[in-house]
């Protein structure tokens, strides 16, 4: 199911748009649509990725153990 | 090293971020997968709702969630748990497995035709490829003979296609 949106672009950027639309063979509402999936899905990432970080300090916990903790768990397993 | 790519900014969350920008086909594995949410959630404390989160975003990025192989995987890095990810990468037929693991992954170098690297290696190489950008949008497309592709399985021999390994920091 997909639904309109209507949106006001300036007019630089819809000249862009239609340029790559042009050059990549796609229409302007699949470069449009590709371009918000990519925001949304880093918005996403970046947003686990602070709430990854409070967790990790709150137990201390930086990236260069991680290798401790899969050792952690695997041990657990065996 | 998707650990870390979740508890920190570095190599291994820039990886995501160009799995995200179409630079590169991410393949996932069935046991990457649930190392990765044993650690998130037991070890790290994500709460129900944030992995379900995680799984939903890395299932969006992944061209493919890999099972491992029926038969036993081959005893080659000294780690059951790492051979059964090797066999997954190699069942996959990826180019490249990412991962940090000094010990028994990255020593191999290459293992069936699939070759492993630091995500600090495989983000060189991408360094390397030129690519065009447009203006404002965050729209990137991969130079020929990539255009269009960008979430396609593209060419072993010239393109990286890695298959995340959360096990090691990277």
């Amino acid at each position: 199911m997909s639904r309109l949106l209507s949106v006001s672009l300036p007019d630089d950027l819809t000249e862009e748009i239609d340029a790559l639309a042009q050059s990549l063979g796609k229409t302007k509402s699949e470069v449009v649509r590709d371009a918000l999936r990519r925001q949304l899905q880093v918005e996403r990432f970046a947003a686990l990725q602070r709430y990854g970080r409070e967790r990790a300090e709150e137990r201390g916990i930086g990236p260069e153990e991680t290798e401790a903790l899969i050792d952690d768990l695997r041990a657990g397993r065996r | 090293m998707l650990v870390s790519a979740f508890i920190a900014a570095g190599p291994p969350s820039r990886i995501v971020e160009e799995a995200i920008d179409g630079r590169l086909e991410l393949v996932l594995a069935v046991p990457v997968m649930d190392e990765l949410q044993r650690i998130l959630t037991v070890k790290l404390g994500f709460d129900a709702e944030r992995w379900e989160e995680v799984e939903a975003l890395l299932s969006g990025l992944a061209a493919e969630l890999v099972s491992p192989p029926a038969e036993p995987a081959d005893p080659v890095t000294g780690d059951p748990d790492d051979d059964l990810i090797l066999a997954c990468a190699v069942e996959a037929g990826v180019a490249v497995l990412v991962s940090g693991d000094r010990e028994h992954l990255l020593p191999l170098a290459t293992h069936r035709g699939v070759r492993i690297v630091t995500p600090q290696a495989l983000l060189a190489e991408l360094g390397g490829r030129p690519r065009a950008e447009s203006g404002g949008g965050g729209i990137r497309t991969h130079e020929p003979p990539y255009e269009g592709q960008q979430f396609s399985r593209l060419p072993r021999s010239t393109t990286p296609a890695p298959l995340q390994d959360t096990s090691r920091d990277g």
